[in-house]
């Protein structure tokens, strides 16, 4: 079954604070209202939803983005102009392929969805309310219902609670449902839709959830809502909560009155006072003496010294006391802030790496000038020919139209790289290895033994020497000193044709991903064991290598300790480590 | 014990008993699905529900000898992936590469 939550509401009874987060964001212990109800639904097997959304939806869309992070398979309708929720419906007539479930956006419960879907199709019931007694809420809409649970009458706005029923915000549709919705833009599921079904006895029914139901509406529901599950989660894990890497002065821990949830990275200094329940979210510094009290401390707050906050939800500089309603925007920086953080972004880390990239290398040539004046002259003493050998390397092979609908795989960048000769000028071809029964394995191949090698040029590649030339690419910018190994065109392309391990095709996919990394000396490979290594074993190596240099922050998130590669520290303890390995000579010949 | 074995049927189900798999323990790994493999295992479940994160070097040793098994006629499945292990499989696509189950009795199932 697939499900449409409708979250294109302004959620404007939570106003101020859904100008900052929408509606289907607000956080509910740290996490989106949305995910809450992602998960509900998952439960009961529902792995495709579309989300409506209006407002603010450039937020929800980066979070979710298509789903696969959260295991779900998300798309969304996007309305311009915001709509009631029957044409919320009306707009995706494709998206009804069979019974789909229908979610408020700002509803949480913990309905069993497979007991209404089958009270649902027992009864043929083209459209299905969820519907909880009413809990002394005037002025709202209630419903009446026979013995067999159809709906027969309806109250509008009812003043002196006629029926019992009111509709909780999750339905079931049946295709046959748009028939009766107009296009009217105004057109909603719990006045209009009810007043057709009732007029006309269509076979619609309300089904009794008699469970948890939350709807967050106000601040003081959302407040009620993350007390609520931190008492749940309180009792299951003991009475404090806390994130990773979080910063409590001792004297403060040791006076919290718990329930207490406190998110990552977050501080709290000496003299505060904390009185649960109250939820404290990601990057939240709380000054010196202030007090909290039942309250949300939404993400990348700062609170300042010696501040009171009671019953309260904050965030950044907005403060929304829940018992009143009355919400306050503090212009001084001193007492409420939001929080801004200073995070090396990827275009200096960039610079910084090219950086590194130049002084290393120009170091790196400066010192070891003479060692390579002296190669120089043996490889000139030991056979004829040029001391640098140009070898053509490519960043990524390119799919290229040949017209008649046929490609071929080209070299995309080519780079030469420098290289001290080690072979024989007029050496001998691959075709003549073959003929003395030497074949080489795919494109990570390297020959023990081979005959096209220099006496001179066996003892460079043994030790590596054969490549310090490369210094000169790095200072050029060719390439980097971390990277993914460049490889010579016609191996890239056999690699993006047929995976490159020769009888090892499975592995086609993987391998091809060292393609998305940028070109480099260091590496994970180099750095352990070179050669050594299976042709199978490096490409793993070098697809998560390529991968963890994606700049793409859920993607590194994702890679969890891989991620490295991209700071500083990563950066230059994989150029030692291969230093390390390279003067080890392990595995290099 | 950092591997628990034992034989399901005609089976060899591997469980990696490490919450990181890394290259510490790779090459004893790599080991012993070889030595299986020369006693004539054609039939082995890897199963990973104990562990939360595997390294590049591990994922190596694994696909090294799927080539091996492969090429003897026989087969190498996993089990049991965590979130982190999950997502990690399916970055570097090894997910495809190998036949994936969510228990072992699962993949013991598939090869009969």
């Amino acid at each position: 079954m697939k499900g449409l939550i409708l979250g294109a509401g302004i959620g404007s009874r939570l106003l101020p604070l859904t100008n900052e987060i929408p509606a289907l964001m607000v956080p509910i212990l740290n996490k989106p209202l949305v995910l809450y109800i992602l998960e509900h639904l998952k439960r009961f097997e529902i792995n495709e939803v579309k989300i409506s959304l209006h407002h603010l939806p450039e937020v929800v869309d980066s979070y979710l983005g298509d789903g696969e992070e959260f295991d779900i398979k998300i798309s969304y309708s996007l309305e311009k102009e915001l709509l009631e929720t029957g044409h919320s419906i009306k707009r995706i007539p494709s998206y009804f392929d069979d019974t789909i479930l229908i979610h408020y956006g700002n509803v949480l419960t913990n309905i069993d969805l497979n007991d209404f879907l089958y009270f649902h199709k027992q009864r043929k019931s083209i459209f299905s309310y969820v519907v909880i007694e009413n809990r002394i809420v005037k002025n709202i809409n209630e419903i009446s219902i026979d013995e067999k649970s159809q709906i027969i009458d309806y109250k509008f706005r009812a003043t002196d609670s006629q029926y019992q029923f009111i509709p909780a915000g999750i339905f079931l549709a049946e295709k046959e449902i748009l028939d009766h919705i107009s296009l009217n833009k105004n057109f909603s599921l719990e006045e209009d839709l009810l007043r057709i079904i009732c007029d006309n006895k269509l076979p619609a029914f309300a089904y009794i959830h008699k469970g948890d139901y939350y709807k967050i509406q106000y601040p003081k529901d959302l407040l009620e809502m993350n007390i609520q599950i931190l008492k749940m989660l309180a009792l299951a894990e003991g009475r404090l909560i806390f994130g990773n890497k979080i910063g409590i002065h001792k004297e403060v821990l040791n006076s919290i009155l718990y329930p207490v949830f406190v998110g990552e990275n977050s501080v709290i200094h000496k003299k505060v006072v904390v009185k649960g329940p109250t939820v404290i979210g990601d990057d939240v510094i709380i000054d010196e003496g202030a007090t909290i009290s039942n309250s949300l401390i939404i993400n990348n707050t700062y609170l300042g010294k010696n501040l009171e906050i009671e019953n309260s939800i904050v965030y950044k500089n907005l403060c929304i006391n829940t018992k009143s309603d009355y919400s306050i925007y503090v212009t001084d920086s001193f007492i409420l802030a939001p929080i801004v953080k200073i995070k090396l972004s990827d275009k200096i880390k960039e610079i910084l790496f090219r950086l590194i990239d130049i002084a290393l290398s120009l170091i790196g040539l400066i010192l070891l000038l003479p060692i390579m004046l002296l190669i120089s002259l043996a490889i000139k003493l030991d056979s004829k020919g040029p001391v640098i050998y140009k070898s053509k390397r490519t960043q990524k092979p390119q799919l290229v139209d040949q017209g008649d609908k046929w490609y071929r795989y080209e070299p995309e960048k080519v780079v030469y790289y420098y290289k001290f000769r080690t072979m024989k000028v007029d050496g001998i071809g691959k075709n003549d290895l073959k003929s003395k029964n030497i074949y080489t394995d795919g494109p990570y191949f390297k020959i023990k033994d081979d005959p096209r090698i220099t006496k001179v040029g066996k003892f460079l590649r043994k030790t590596s020497l054969d490549e310090l030339p490369l210094l000169f690419n790095v200072l050029k910018g060719d390439l980097s000193l971390v990277g993914v190994w460049g490889l010579p065109p016609e191996e890239a392309v056999s690699l993006m044709e047929t995976g490159g391990t020769k009888g090892f095709y499975q592995l086609k996919d993987v391998a091809q991903l060292r393609f998305k990394g940028k070109l480099g000396l260091a590496g994970y490979w180099q750095s352990r064991g070179r050669s050594e290594l299976s042709a199978e074993e490096r490409s793993i190596h070098d697809a998560i290598q390529a991968l963890a240099s994606i700049k793409d922050e859920k993607l590194r998130a994702k890679l969890g300790a891989y991620s490295r590669v991209n700071s500083l520290r990563g950066y230059l303890s994989l150029i030692l480590e291969t230093i390390k390995s390279v003067i080890k000579r392990k595995g290099a010949y | 014990m950092n591997f628990i074995e034992q034989k399901v049927g005609d089976v060899l189900v591997v469980g990696i008993n490490l919450a990181r798999a890394t290259l510490q323990e790779a090459d004893s790994f790599k080991q012993l699905l070889y030595n299986a493999m020369d006693k004539g295992e054609r039939k082995i479940v890897v199963d990973f529900s104990q562990c939360d994160f595997v390294d590049s070097t591990f994922l190596g040793a694994l696909v090294v000898s799927l080539k091996r098994m492969t090429q003897a006629g026989g087969d190498i499945k996993l089990v049991g992936f965590r979130p982190a292990v999950r997502s990690m499989m399916e970055l570097t696509r090894m997910h495809k590469v190998f036949d994936c189950y969510e228990s072992v009795q699962d993949a013991v199932k598939s090869f009969s």
